[in-house]
């Protein structure tokens, strides 16, 4: 494992889990944002969608 | 009126087709629209009945109901359900401009009507109806925004050739009857139409090159549905009609409609019916699909898949990592614990577990993801295993617990078995437990008397005799049987020859004398009213206060009593026994044994201490000494030795001469001497010595061991504090040595000679040179030794000196073969306060006079770590991928650390002094120079797990 010591890999590896969850977790909200946007657009072109 | 049954109220349409009437219907009283269409019907009228009877079973939001359908003065009426509103072409007339929302909502409805009317379920057999001629003009917008598909063309649905119109613009090529599909072998073919839009002749005008010719007829289908709103939807979007030939119709902009949208269109109006739709289903299915198919939605979602999945996929790869990174952990903690374990059993004095313990440490190494060995695991190992311990002394072998803390301990004479008394709280009595000493195994538990004075004593390697719950009993170890039972006892004694066992019972004022082999009552002693005796409750009572002893051939007996006195019994010739002590002395404790004729013994009470040697033969005193403290006296067939405070010597019971067996610091508080060694408990810690009062081993405990034995290479400690017995065995490693000196030169260092021949002995007074054969080449005493600063030996390929380095700066330097001085140069004053370096390839190692040694790398001057503190670092040697540091502790013992190139401490070295091409050596107090390989990690492993 090199210089890399097992608790770089411990404390590294929850940080970069902790890290990305919460990433995807911003970005889920943002894109749900942006999604709301795009579907108004959407609307405004195509009319409502019929389910 | 039409058919006695419409009134015409007035007309609302009129097309190449006909006219189009609103009408009321006077039977049903509600408006109907009549269309009125001239052309011809040249079908049966048995045809046109059933399929009027199909037209009038059509049912769909967006298409109008069809109630007849009649023919009148040549005319044939259809009449439709009357929708409210307004066709769409008078709002485009009116220049009305629709929202792309608007027209798309409209192409659904539209379409769902035609998925409707496509389908083949109408009529018997099932069939779909072609309307042809979708137009603005033919949708009705009603009020409430919907659209409705009107002006529903029968004839088609009669397979009528002649009656199809063609709306300019919204007209499919197929409708002109021509047929640009894939297979119909033209390149390419411009549409004129007939001038009257009447008839089905056409003209197809190839390009040049190519022959012209009459075009392939064909009907509408399905996708001229297709074409037909699609050209629809243009007109609607744009508000242009488009152009009437297919292939000349502009396409719609990208810019400023939709791409979807516009691409839709597009297709639908491909003059290749082919290329379009294949059916209304398709063409709805891509409305519907805008949300869902735009290019945005599309780049959104891969995108959000894109993140998601990475995000998701770093976010396991960071779980992974985390787990794998907590899993090493464990893993390494768990080795560090057993290691630690490891050490702690073998201080309790387990080596076996020790051993087991530390190879539980070891990680899995077929795994990859499975963490290094510790250097811990490491260096419990080799501490467990003793590679490095090349002394000659005792180890510890393995522990065994007893059922509870001994009163009484006896080691066979062969060393094989032991005998420990003890109590069994559960059943409150006592019990002779038989053990193995090399398995550590209890053979047997034997019911004992009940009495903590209770004895048990080896007639041979195979034979127990010992105070039994029925009597005095001899047992044989192998065959687990008694061999014999005497009379009730509590004391028990075996004469040397061990023909004869003497018993008593402690209320008792006799002893049995027993022949050994048979058990045969040989001689009843009467003590004439005394007894040993102990107090009601003998629990806690010594066996040891009081003296039963046989001499060698079992004709005397030595017996002491509760009021003090002391006899010697003559089994021979009973009139001439003998009172040692009287009871004036009234004294508690007596120890002692006969030693061939002589009886030693020792006797305290409150008037202090006797010592005295008594010659059997005829019952005169060689010798004796009075103190206030107690004496501790073991005579048997190996001699006599006393002990006196922390003063250890055997007595010559003839001269009185006195030859020290140990010195120690301590007071001792008992001992076990087998002849040649010693082995002693002192407050918490129990040592060996061998010959001429030699330190062997040490052992520091955490309870008081005071129940020794030792016979030969196998020695026992334990003591009432614990139910521990201690097993040690004695191990010797003469094929390791490299000579051996006289340990009474005092030395601080010792090295080899670069020849290896010769060791030279060190330390600032002055040294003494030898050969590994043992005979002295010099001796030299150092000038001014008290003001020698520091002393370096250096070997040099084959060449080696001492090199003496005065405070003054003077440095003498010394031939390390002969001990000749081979220069004296003066030089700069030594810095007291400069550091000491050492270097090896990749380290470089600062020890200052006072502080911890400080590791760094070489090249990087990173630093590294830190060497022991609490030791004079000496020298710092690199062997292969080891480095070897040597030290000198306060007291002025050497010992070193065997470590990796991470500084991390792989196994403790004591009592090393040199390291020569890659050998260890060791200088032991007992005058030994011993040397051993370094034991790399698979070699310990394969001695482990030889041991195992």
């Amino acid at each position: 494992m090199g210089g890399i010591t097992d608790e770089w890999l411990f404390y590294g590896g929850m940080f970069l889990a902790a890290g990305s969850l919460i990433a995807l977790i911003l970005y889920l909200c943002v894109s749900k944002l942006r999604f709301a946007r795009l579907r108004a657009q959407l609307e405004k072109e195509y009319g409502k969608r019929e389910r | 009126m039409i058919a006695s049954t419409y009134q015409i109220i007035e007309q609302i349409g009129a097309g190449g087709g006909g006219r189009v009437y609103l009408a009321d219907h006077l039977r049903l009283g509600k408006k109907v629209v009549l269309k009125a269409d001239k052309r011809s019907i040249t079908s049966s009228p048995d045809l046109l009945r059933r399929e009027v009877d199909v037209l009038k079973n059509l049912s769909h939001s967006n298409i109008p109901q069809v109630y007849d359908f009649f023919a009148e003065d040549g005319t044939v009426y259809t009449v439709m359900e009357y929708i409210e509103g307004e066709s769409l072409d008078r709002a485009l007339k009116r220049g009305e401009r629709f929202s792309q929302p608007q027209v798309v909502a409209w192409a659904r409805q539209l379409l769902e009507a035609l998925c409707y009317l496509h389908s083949p379920t109408h009529g018997d057999p099932p069939r779909g109806y072609v309307h042809s001629d979708i137009k603005p003009a033919n949708l009705m917008r009603r009020p409430d925004g919907r659209i409705c598909l009107i002006d529903f063309n029968i004839a088609l649905a009669l397979g009528e050739e002649s009656v199809v119109g063609c709306s300019v613009g919204y007209a499919s090529p197929e409708h002109y009857g021509i047929d640009l599909s894939s297979d119909s072998g033209f390149d390419t073919q411009k549409l004129t139409a007939a001038p009257d839009g009447q008839g089905m002749d056409l003209t197809v005008t190839m390009p040049a090159g190519k022959a012209a010719g009459k075009g392939r007829r064909v009907l509408p289908d399905a996708r001229s549905d297709i074409y037909s709103v699609g050209a629809t939807l243009y007109h609607l979007l744009s508000g242009t009609r488009p152009a009437k030939d297919a292939q000349e119709v502009a396409p719609l902009s990208g810019k400023e409609y939709s791409p979807q949208i516009v691409d839709i269109i597009t297709k639908a109006m491909q003059p290749n019916p082919d290329l379009r739709y294949q059916s209304a289903k398709e063409m709805l299915d891509a409305f519907e699909g805008l949300h869902r198919n735009d290019p945005r939605v599309r780049r959104f979602q891969r995108q959000r898949l894109a993140v998601s999945a990475a995000l998701s996929a770093t976010a396991a790869l960071g779980a992974a990592a985390a787990f794998l990174g907590l899993w090493r952990m464990r893993l390494t903690e768990q080795s560090l614990k057993l290691a630690e374990y490891a050490q702690n059993a073998l201080a309790e004095g387990d080596r076996q577990k020790a051993v087991s313990l530390a190879l539980q440490a070891l990680p899995q190494r077929d795994r990859a993801w499975n963490p290094d060995t510790p250097p811990q695991v490491q260096c419990a190992l080799a501490e467990a295993l003793g590679v490095y311990d090349l002394s000659d002394g005792f180890r510890a072998y393995r522990t065994l617990e007893l059922p509870a803390a001994p009163v009484s301990l006896e080691l066979a004479p062969d060393g094989g078995y032991a005998c420990a008394v003890c109590a069994d709280s559960a059943e409150n009595t006592f019990a002779a437990v038989l053990f193995d000493t090399e398995t550590a195994a209890i053979e047997a538990s034997l019911p004992a008397a009940d009495s903590a004075l209770a004895e048990a004593e080896f007639l041979d390697g195979n034979t127990l005799v010992y105070a039994g719950r029925e009597g005095v009993c001899a047992y044989d170890i192998a065959d687990r049987q008694e061999l014999w039972t005497g009379g009730p006892a509590t004391a028990v004694s075996i004469s040397a020859d061990g023909s004869r066992v003497a018993a008593l019972y402690r209320d008792d004022s006799f002893a049995t004398v027993y022949d050994a082999g048979s058990g045969e009552v040989t001689d009843t002693v009467d003590f004439e009213g005394s007894y040993q005796g102990a107090a009601a409750n003998d629990s806690f009572a010594n066996p040891d206060d009081h003296i039963l002893a046989l001499n060698e051939d079992g004709s005397r007996l030595a017996v002491s009593f509760e009021d003090g006195s002391l006899w010697i019994y003559d089994l021979e010739q009973p009139e001439r026994s003998v009172m040692l002590l009287d009871q004036s002395r009234a004294s508690t404790h007596f120890e002692g044994g006969f030693y061939g004729p002589y009886f030693a013994f020792s006797a305290a009470g409150a008037q202090g201490s006797v010592f005295a040697v008594v010659d059997t033969t005829d019952m005169e005193q060689t010798g004796g000494f009075e103190s206030e403290d107690a004496f501790g006296v073991q005579a048997d067939a190996d001699g006599i030795c006393v002990q006196s405070g922390n003063l250890l010597v055997t007595i010559d019971p003839v001269t009185g001469e006195q030859t020290p067996l140990v010195t120690t610091a301590e007071t001792i508080d008992a001992f076990s001497w087998d002849g040649s060694r010693t082995e002693i408990s002192g407050g918490n810690a129990f040592s060996f010595f061998g010959g001429n009062a030699g330190l062997l081993s040490r052992f520091e405990t955490e309870f008081r061991y005071r129940l020794l034995c030792l016979e030969g290479d196998t020695a026992l400690a334990a003591g009432g504090d614990t139910a521990d017995v201690r097993i040690l065995r004695f191990e010797g490693h003469p094929e390791a040595e490299i000579c051996a000196y006289d340990p009474s030169y005092i030395h601080d260092e010792a090295r080899l000679g670069a020849d290896g021949q010769t060791v030279m002995l060190f330390s600032y007074r002055g040294f003494r040179v030898q050969t590994t054969a043992g005979k002295t080449v010099a001796e030299v005493e150092l000038p001014d030794a008290d003001q020698v600063y520091d002393q370096q030996f250096v070997r040099e390929g084959d060449e080696a000196c001492l090199q003496v380095i005065y405070r003054d700066g003077t440095v003498r330097t010394y031939d390390a073969r002969d001990g000749s001085m081979l220069s004296e140069e003066t030089g700069e004053r030594p810095d007291d306060t400069l550091l000491e370096e050492f270097e090896t390839d990749r380290l470089r190692v600062e020890s200052p006079l006072h502080g911890t040694p400080q590791v760094y790398d070489a090249v990087s001057g990173k630093r590294i770590g830190a060497l022991a503190e609490d030791a004079y670092l000496t020298y710092v040697t690199q062997t292969g991928a080891y480095i070897i540091a040597q030290y000198v502790t306060v007291e002025g013992e050497c010992y070193g650390q065997l470590l990796n190139e991470d500084c991390e401490v792989l196994a403790e070295l004591p009592c090393l002094c040199d390291v020569c091409d890659g050998r260890l050596v060791f200088d032991y107090p007992t005058g030994d120079l011993r040397s051993a390989e370094i034991c790399g990690w698979e070699e310990l492993l394969e001695l482990a797990r030889t041991e195992q």
